[in-house]
């Protein structure tokens, strides 16, 4: 088995004339694992349906390879899927389960025998081809699922948040083993999942959707490190945001207003088109740098400490923006020294290095 | 609404196990507490035995020894079973009916499985006009039925006769089984059959090898409540049967009209058991198949 | 969600225009057609052609005109009957709830191996034959049946009194044929409610009789609705019992068609005796069919 690349082209979908899938370009290669990440009714799940072949997009073109399967009947397409709940088959046993996509293929007994078998020692459940589903728990139901889905060895996997029902600790050790199976067999797998450390621990590249639309496709790195829009840098990790008028360009920089006494200078993603256009500045809490502040020394952004909380690598920090009545930033400081650097009421500034800042235009919305 | 469907809650919940007690408390009881749960247990005990006694005095009667009915019966007797068994009559309508019934139960349950399919997973114009029409049978008076079917049937050949009465008996049985195979389906969880075609079966090879397993004892409530609607059914058969097709429950009918003897009593014994039965296989592979999903 | 459905492989070429997205989730619409076909041929052929034949007999038998109509409305006969019919189903429908309740109420409550057993009291004879319950009240209530045996030999009467064919048996016989139709749904509403509701009441300080008629009466009024709708409505139209229990003097609509069917052979009489009785019947379910089920959603979110 070898995994074959998926191509999604300006895929539009609508229900009852509410679009949920608006004009997604996606190619994903062959053997990467992409996750698509997002809010619920983003369009994930609808864009893995279409995939899977259960929905028809009512515009654009998937294919598999070179085959373009967009109106291809599902049980002709040759794709694994592993479904939410799992979706195991209650009256057949867990071999029966595991062999049926075999059945369906026509292979000879001696031979489903055997890939059966095999699947089930690549899950680690030999003792358990004639249990019943019912009788497994919710993560041995998760790896039977994942052995009925790759048995047929389709070159893509699909998996529709396959985890969710699942403890902390058994997603952890899931996950490392679902990644473990793909690398092994070298499949395609497209999943879809709402948990952003799973995407991020889980792929090579995540496409981020929002309501409809693919806000961002990339590595886990280049996500975090450069988003290019606000909603993709809220959503993947914890960022600062703050609003900010642009008030022109001072070498190859944009020169922004954040407060009545606070202006800065950062690279923009996006030229803005006008001076004096609302921005967006975000930045993420372990660039921020918080320093006393005495007297009426002015240097950054003021504030006042809100809290300072030990987690253990590091403490953050909550400080409200003094000129900005509402707003908190989160600073993440090393906690190198052990003593606990602020207090609550603490008077303080905030800096940052200028090249540490996003500068984002006409974002459609954030993530919080 | 339906009393299948009713029937179906009922044993499910009473299967769950009560709980508190409201006319026996369990926990220590003052006297007035005592004596209205007496009083209480007294009432429902008479209550009980209006609706069990009718059925059970039957029993005795149709051994009992003298010819005409009484009760308590002085001698035991299988005289009225054998009578029943020997006379060509009575063993015509029993053929007649049993043959009825059978045939009744396949193509009532072939033609409300498939409505109910399109009833649960189709969408068309018109579904639940469609519906209310299919449940119809149920609610209109069955004298309303009868009558009609008789008229119409009678100039088409189709009184007294196999097909006459397979048509107006599937009508009659398949609101249950739409009933319950709609209900069985709506349980059944969709994703299953997604997942069955994900794995490479058609959509006929999902229904068959993943759908009807699962929505099996729906279509079985449907079959045993589509058997007793034709073999207990006994007005639309008084009308429709003629001098040669003649059910039992129309023998029945008439022999209660113009002489009763004891061998009604028998007849009657073996329709209750017959019902008992069938309605007993039915429970048990209810519980076969529950226990076997636990 | 309302553009026709089509099976996937056909859709594909026919999907060139992008305007149908066919779902695998629902059926196409040729397959429910094909689903539904039987169904409409078995109710067209053994349903709406008799039915419709025999209403539109009333006003063409003899000859076209309302004849037969007139005739029902200036017979006082026939007046009576109907009038009678109505009562009757009240009866019937009055006698199951009061017998009904209790028995719903001890399924809903009693103890599991109690409880069980009450409901095989109410199932035997939910499962038995209407025609072998109403001879089996032939037989207790005849001239030399169960119940005058009693009577005469404990001295209460010296002579077997007329019980059978009478107005009484009929609602006697008929209550213990439909009872359990009131029985099943006060007992699902029971059921339905919360066990925590009636143990907070009791809690707060309410007596038995207080938790009966503020949480437990209140909560079961859907099941009760449905139960008598459904007892009137059976009890409306029933015939078999009746036939055999009543007598001329307790003469039905259901058992007056079926003379005019069969004795009388006045078709178009007979027709518009049913019609009146199919209108009364239907004007009952579409009156009451939107509070059952406005009733019913109350009960599933209390």
């Amino acid at each position: 088995m070898k995994g074959e690349a998926v191509t999604l082209e300006e895929i539009d979908k609508s229900f009852a004339k509410t679009a949920v899938v608006r004009n997604v370009s996606i190619a994903v290669q062959a053997g990467e694992f992409l996750s698509l990440l997002g809010p619920s009714g983003s369009g994930k799940t609808t864009l893995l349906m279409m995939i899977a072949g259960f929905e028809t997009p009512n515009r654009g073109r998937i294919s598999v390879g070179a085959r373009d399967i967009t109106f291809e009947a599902p049980n002709k397409r040759d794709v694994g899927m592993v479904f939410q709940r799992y979706a195991l088959f209650p009256h057949m046993t867990v071999a029966q389960n595991i062999a049926f996509p075999l059945r369906m293929r026509r292979f000879g007994k001696a031979e489903a025998r055997d890939r059966v078998d095999a699947m089930l020692a690549t899950v680690q459940l030999e003792g358990f081809a004639n249990r019943l589903p019912q009788q497994l728990s919710g993560g041995q139901q998760q790896r039977v699922a994942l052995a009925r889905a790759l048995v047929a060895e389709p070159p893509v996997l699909l998996m529709d948040e396959p985890l969710s029902a699942l403890d902390k600790k058994l997603r952890e050790t899931l996950q490392i083993e679902i990644k473990r199976i793909q690398k092994r067999l070298a499949v395609t797998v497209v999943y879809v999942t709402h948990d952003q450390e799973e995407a991020l621990t889980m792929s090579d590249r995540i496409a981020v959707m929002a309501e409809g639309e693919l806000m961002q496709i990339g590595a886990p790195a280049d996500l975090y490190h450069r988003p290019t829009n606000a909603f993709v840098a809220g959503f993947i990790g914890k960022m600062n945001f703050l609003d900010g008028e642009y008030l022109g360009q001072d070498g190859g920089e944009a020169v922004v207003r954040l407060t009545q006494t606070a202006t800065i200078k950062g690279p923009v993603s996006i030229a803005p088109a006008a001076v004096g256009q609302r921005l967006t500045v975000a930045i993420r809490p372990e660039d921020l740098n918080v320093t006393p502040r005495e007297g009426s020394s002015s240097q950054g952004l003021a504030g006042t400490v809100e809290a300072a909380l030990f987690v253990g690598a590091v403490y953050i920090v909550l400080v409200a923006i003094e000129e900005r009545p509402g707003k908190v930033f989160e600073a993440r400081l090393p906690a190198a020294g052990g003593a606990q650097p602020f207090v609550a009421g603490d008077r303080v500034n905030i800096t940052f290095e200028p090249h540490a800042l996003r500068v984002f235009v006409n974002q459609k919305r954030q993530a919080a | 609404m339906s009393p299948d469907a009713e029937f179906a809650l009922a044993t499910r919940q009473v299967e769950e196990g009560g709980e508190g007690l409201l006319l026996l408390p369990r926990r220590r009881r003052s006297l007035s507490n005592f004596l209205t749960s007496t009083v209480a247990g007294f009432f429902l005990f008479l209550i009980l035995l209006f609706l069990v006694l009718p059925i059970i005095v039957i029993f005795p009667m149709s051994f009992g020894s003298a010819s005409y009915l009484e009760f308590p019966p002085r001698g035991l007797t299988l005289n009225w079973y054998r009578q029943y068994l020997s006379d060509p009559d009575w063993r015509a309508a029993t053929f007649f009916s049993v043959k009825i019934a059978l045939a009744t139960t396949f193509s009532a349950t072939m033609v409300g499985t498939l409505a109910a399919i399109a009833f649960a997973r189709g969408k068309f114009l018109g579904k639940s006009l469609f519906q209310a029409l299919t449940l119809s049978p149920m609610i209109i008076p069955h004298i309303v039925i009868a009558v009609a079917v008789f008229i119409a049937f009678s100039p088409l050949n189709l009184s007294g006769n196999f097909f006459g009465f397979l048509i107006a008996h599937t009508m009659l049985a398949v609101p249950y089984v739409v009933l319950t195979v709609v209900a069985a389906l709506e349980r059944f969880d969709t994703t299953l059959e997604l997942a069955a075609l994900n794995c490479g079966a058609g959509r006929i090879r999902a229904f068959f090898s993943v759908v009807l397993p699962n929505i099996r004892v729906g279509v079985a409530s449907g079959a045993v409540f589509a058997f007793l609607a034709s073999f207990d059914e006994a007005t639309v058969a008084f009308f429709l049967s003629g001098v040669e097709g003649k059910t039992i429950t129309r023998k029945m009918f008439e022999d209660i009209d113009f002489n009763l003897t004891p061998v009604i009593a028998a007849v009657s014994v073996v329709l209750t058991v017959i019902s008992l039965i069938v309605m007993g296989v039915l429970q048990a592979f209810n519980r076969a198949t529950v226990s076997a999903q636990r | 969600m309302t553009t026709p459905m089509r099976i996937g492989k056909f859709a594909g070429r026919a999907a060139a225009s992008m305007t149908s997205s066919p779902s695998w989730r629902q059926y196409p619409l040729g397959v429910s057609v094909f689903l539904i076909a039987p169904l409409c041929l078995l109710l067209g052929f053994g349903f709406v052609y008799p039915v419709g034949r025999l209403l539109g007999q009333s006003f063409f038998a003899p000859e076209f005109g309302l004849d037969n109509y007139r005739r029902l409305l200036e017979t006082p006969l026939y007046l009576r009957v109907l009038a009678r019919t109505v009562f009757v189903a009240l009866a019937v429908m009055s006698a199951s709830l009061v017998l009904g309740y209790p028995v719903a109420l001890a399924m809903a409550r009693l103890r599991r191996g109690l409880s069980n057993l009450v409901m095989a009291c109410v199932l035997l004879p939910l499962w038995t034959s209407a025609l072998v319950r109403s001879y089996a009240w032939i037989v207790i209530l005849q001239r030399r049946g169960l119940v005058n045996d009693v009577l005469l030999a404990s001295g209460v009467i010296s002579q077997p009194i007329k019980l059978i064919y009478t107005e009484g048996a009929v609602i006697l016989a008929m209550t213990h044929v439909l009872v359990p139709f009131m029985i099943l749904p006060v007992f699902g509403a029971i059921r339905a409610i919360q066990p925590e509701l009636v143990q907070a009441a009791r809690n707060l300080g309410a007596g038995k009789t207080t938790v009966f008629a503020k949480v437990l009466l209140p909560l079961s009024l859907p099941g009760i609705f449905a139960g008598c709708l459904m007892t009137f409505i059976l009890a409306l139209g029933f015939y078999v019992t009746p036939a055999l229990v009543g007598g001329p003097s307790s003469l039905l609509m259901a058992t007056l068609i079926g003379q005019q069917t069969t004795e009388t052979l006045d078709w178009g009489f007979a027709g518009a005796l049913s019609t009146v009785l199919l209108c009364v019947t239907l004007l009952i379910v579409l009156l009451f069919r939107k509070a059952l089920s406005y009733n019913r959603g109350i009960s599933n979110v209390a």
